[in-house]
């Protein structure tokens, strides 16, 4: 399963997300947003799926474009995905 | 002959205190009777300290503890203790006190957060500390499954120490719902700060 990371541009929408994952029963992890990575909050969601489909969209309907996704890569690194597939 | 100590109807951790006191004064041929199973926890955990054996009976309306009159191969483990009481110095040493059930005052929600990810990022650290200590409303964190007992148990395995509050846990009505860590008291948490290099609150 590939390890997934949601950064937010406000904390508002970090903490809306995660409250809304928790009511889902979505399993993740709140974690510290690598410093590599820019983003407006430093709250990121860390959570590990075949199919991210899922979060992406709960995450859309409370916080919209606010958002960027990253996959882990192998070497430990994170890439950015569009969201286009939501 | 034993010095028999009477820790009956004494509060935690008056027991450990009297029990430390003796073998402070070189006085190690001693035993102690306690009512309860805290004490007898920590009276276990300072026989460790003190690299002596202890033996545990059970006695009517309690137990008895009789610690061995000298600390077992004394001067071989001095001298490897002090070699690693150096490392650990040298290497920084760091405890951290948990005494909320959040980061700083503000907002309960995001400081909740902010635990969760002070956590998770100790865990993933190389450098765990040596102790994590939890106090008042911090020792909530421990009492439900999730990222934070989660990461609490990653940290144990790491090598940290968990010492909670009793008298917390006994506050909040939460002895039975303890998920990680090993209850302790004051006095064990206070020690662990001041041997601590330095202490990290969150």
């Amino acid at each position: 399963m590939a390890i997934y990371l949601l950064l937010f541009d406000s904390t508002h929408a970090a903490l809306s997300v995660s409250k809304e994952f928790d009511t889902q029963g979505l399993s993740y992890y709140s974690v510290a947003a690598p410093a590599s990575l820019r983003a407006g909050c430093g709250i990121a969601l860390r959570f590990q799926s075949d199919d991210p489909t899922k979060y992406l969209q709960l995450a859309y309907l409370y916080v919209g474009d606010a958002m960027q996704l990253y996959v882990r890569s192998e070497s430990g690194g994170y890439t950015p995905l569009d969201n286009t597939h939501i | 002959m034993t010095k028999l100590l009477d820790g009956f109807g004494k509060a935690c951790p008056q027991p450990l205190v009297m029990a430390k006191k003796e073998l402070e004064q070189g006085n190690y041929d001693i035993a102690i009777q306690v009512d309860n199973e805290m004490a007898v926890k920590n009276i276990t955990r300072l026989a460790q300290k003190y690299s002596l054996s202890l033996s545990c009976e059970e006695i009517v309306g309690g137990w008895l503890l009789t610690f061995s009159d000298a600390p077992h191969d004394k001067g071989a483990e001095t001298s490897t203790l002090l070699m690693e009481e150096n490392w650990q110095v040298s290497s920084g040493s760091y405890a951290v006190f948990i005494g909320k059930d959040c980061v700083g005052a503000g907002d309960a929600e995001l400081g909740y957060n902010l635990m969760k990810m002070a956590i998770f990022t100790l865990s993933e650290g190389d450098a765990v500390p040596t102790s994590l200590l939890f106090m008042n409303t911090g020792v909530k964190l421990l009492c439900e499954e999730g990222q934070i007992v989660e990461c609490v148990r990653v940290l144990e395995k790491k090598g940290s120490e968990v010492l909670v509050c009793g008298t917390c846990l006994d506050f909040y009505g939460l002895k039975d719902s303890l998920k990680v860590g090993e209850v302790s008291n004051m006095y064990d948490i206070l020690t662990r700060m001041q041997e601590a290099t330095k202490v990290i609150t969150l």
